[in-house]
């Protein structure tokens, strides 16, 4: 397997409307490297362009510039070894669940594993003899994926998996989708804006504002690299990169990204993911 | 198809192959989702053959049996005869509506094909799944252009061979109580008993499919397939005998003052009108100076051709024309219109991938 599950360099998409004429970058000098066998949590707020990335990384879109490498290739020689499952989680209406997987079995007749698509289907108790259509919200999921897993991918791109889950349904099927992963050794990369579902899942993250990278990095380096301080308002923090502070009284509170030791006269902190994603998203823009 | 699923299997089958089921591949994969709309077209293609059959059988021997029953050379129509004729309606009637069933079909498959088989896919989203899958973009839209094209080609022949039947089986009857059939240039006879409607909807298909990717919508694509295969059609209807070039009658070449009224039943007369004295052929008959001309030539006798056309040189007309296509310009007709459609319908195709092609990821190499 390769060592990179995908590698962007300088990838931009832009998007045009011609009338009224509006010239929209979804993603613009996005250069980074996910590495394989990892989860990676691609985070971000609404319109960051995460969605662009995955269909791109998908091959269901083409980057206006620069280039995207999926699993070592192009994202359309990977297409068998990768599966998507887009936000709405498309899906036939008019088949029956079984007939959903039946179709994932006719559309990748050399991987398809019936057994993992019938496990993850039989784990959230639902009629499979009933039509998509009937599904609800979770269910329609489980399905999506059940048909994202059967085609035992290398790479797994999940765009907003858990979006429209309950709390219990989203920690249920969240579970199973890491053992699945860890079982096989799936690259996992999913978007999300709920950064609670992705702490204790995942371990690489890719932060995303505006169409550009922001922060990327092993979870465990990212969070390590910045500190939550807490000192008086009037000492200074030179050398180090505030990405946040705020003012109360005369303390102040910042979170920064470590350039050496911090002065003796903060009080430093390590910064939960929530935190730590927060300040970046709050982050003014330069 | 069993109906449950096996408990989740325990840690030691997960290895085990799964159930080996027939790889129905993507043949399958288009059948199955567009079932309903494959229902339909059967039951579309069994109502239009049931109707021409009952033309072929019952139909004509109904005529077959009014005629010999009853004695149609009589001077005065024996009081047996509206039976007759009304034979001869029910078996037109019959073949009409079959007609009805190959004319709409292209009109109808072409929205069909533009609202179900792309513009849905692309509005739900569900192309994107089907994108994601182990078979290209490229190997999808294939599935999707080619099976419906051989199942709507397939219906299509079915329908036009036995129209052809119902059509030879009661020329001979209905010949002998109309005294003529209908023919070869009206609509029904032209499309139904030619090649033509085969690429039609083979082209109905296609442009579907292309205006389906283009509009991304369900129903904006339905109404614009509807329209654009209505608009084709209909334009054919009107400006077919554009498309080969006409044959020419002239009235002093026969003695005839009307050569469109001699051109019968078996000619599709185009246009007529005057010769000028520079030798110009103007459109339009029937002006002041050939009536005025016609009604002096009338004769007792007969009429007097010489006369009429000296009487129009006088006026400035030099002769009388008429265009028209004989029957000979029936496989032309045929050829060109089909070649027409054909080529929109491989433009659309070209496009569609072409399209597809700039939407996804390309291959490496293909650039």
């Amino acid at each position: 397997m390769t060592e990179t599950a995908i590698e962007a360099e300088a990838l931009g998409r832009r998007y045009t409307r011609l009338l009224p004429r509006r010239v929209n970058w979804a993603l613009r000098e996005c250069s980074f490297s996910l590495p394989a066998a990892r989860v990676c949590a691609v985070v971000g707020p609404n319109g960051a362009g995460k969605s662009t990335l995955l269909a791109l990384a998908a091959g269901l879109d083409r980057p206006t510039e620069g280039a995207i490498r999926v699993l070592g290739r192009s994202p359309a020689d990977a297409r068998e070894r990768v599966a998507y499952v887009a936000q709405h989680k498309p899906l036939y209406g008019q088949l029956t669940v079984l007939d959903t997987l039946r179709l994932g079995h006719a559309l990748n007749p050399a991987r398809w594993d019936q057994a993992t698509a019938e496990r993850i289907v039989a784990q959230g108790d639902l009629d499979v003899t009933a039509t998509v259509r009937s599904l609800s919200g979770g269910q329609r999921t489980r399905v999506a994926l059940a048909l994202a897993l059967g085609k035992r991918p290398e790479l797994l791109l999940l765009d907003e998996p858990m979006a429209d889950l309950d709390p219990l349904a989203r920690h249920q099927l969240m579970g199973e989708l890491m053992a699945e992963a860890a079982e096989h050794g799936t690259t996992v990369v999913m978007s999300s804006h709920v950064i609670a579902e992705l702490e204790g899942s995942c371990d690489h993250l890719l932060l995303i504002r505006r169409g550009r990278v922001r922060l990327q990095g092993e979870l465990e380096d990212v969070l390590a690299a910045h500190a939550l301080v807490t000192g008086p308002a009037d000492a200074s923090l030179e050398g180090h990169t505030v990405i946040e502070s705020r003012t109360t009284g005369r303390q102040v509170t910042a979170l920064v990204r470590r350039g050496g030791p911090l002065p003796a006269a903060h009080e430093a902190a390590a910064p939960t993911l929530e935190e730590l994603v927060l300040s970046y998203l709050r982050e003014p823009v330069a | 198809m069993s109906v449950t699923l096996r408990p989740p299997a325990p840690a030691d089958l997960d290895d085990a192959p799964a159930p080996v089921r027939p790889p129905g591949g993507q043949a399958w994969a288009v059948l199955r989702l567009h079932r309903w709309a494959l229902w339909a077209w059967t039951a579309y293609v069994a109502l239009g053959a049931g109707l021409l059959l009952w033309a072929w059988g019952p139909a004509v021997n109904e005529m077959r049996s009014a005629v010999a029953a009853c004695d149609m050379t009589a001077r005065v129509a024996p009081p047996c005869a509206t039976s007759v004729y009304m034979t001869a309606n029910s078996y037109q009637d019959f073949l009409v509506w079959g007609f009805y069933a190959i004319f709409l079909a292209p009109i109808l498959i072409g929205g069909w094909a533009a609202a179900s088989l792309t513009g849905r896919e692309l509005e739900t989203g569900t192309a994107q799944l089907a994108w994601t899958q182990s078979v290209t973009p490229t190997r999808w839209l294939t599935t999707k252009l080619a099976l419906p094209a051989v199942i709507a080609a397939a219906g299509t022949t079915l329908l036009l061979a036995l129209y052809r039947l119902a059509h030879l089986e009661g020329a001979g009857p209905y010949r002998a109580i109309r005294g003529e059939t209908r023919s070869w240039w009206q609509e029904d006879v032209f499309t139904a008993t030619g090649v033509v409607m085969v690429p039609r909807v083979l082209c109905a298909v296609a442009v579907g499919v292309l205006l389906g990717l283009l509009l991304r919508r369900t129903l904006a694509s339905l109404g614009t397939g509807l329209a654009l295969m209505g608009a084709g059609t209909v334009a054919f209807v009107a400006g077919r005998h554009l498309l080969w070039p006409t044959e020419i009658t002239y009235g002093s070449r026969t003695g005839s003052p009307m050569p469109h009224a001699d051109l019968g039943h078996g000619n599709q007369h185009v246009a007529d009108g005057e010769v000028t004295a520079s030798g110009e052929l103007v459109e339009g008959n029937g002006g002041a100076a050939d009536w005025d001309c016609f009604d002096a030539a009338r004769r007792h006798s007969g009429f007097d051709a010489d006369g009429y056309f000296a009487c129009l040189r006088k006026e400035g007309v030099t002769d009388v024309w008429t265009t028209y296509h004989p029957k000979s310009h029936f496989w032309p007709l045929q050829l060109v219109e089909s070649g027409i459609w054909l080529a929109v319908a491989t433009l659309a195709v070209f496009l569609s991938y072409r399209l597809l092609r700039d939407r996804t990821a390309l291959r490496e190499g293909a650039a």
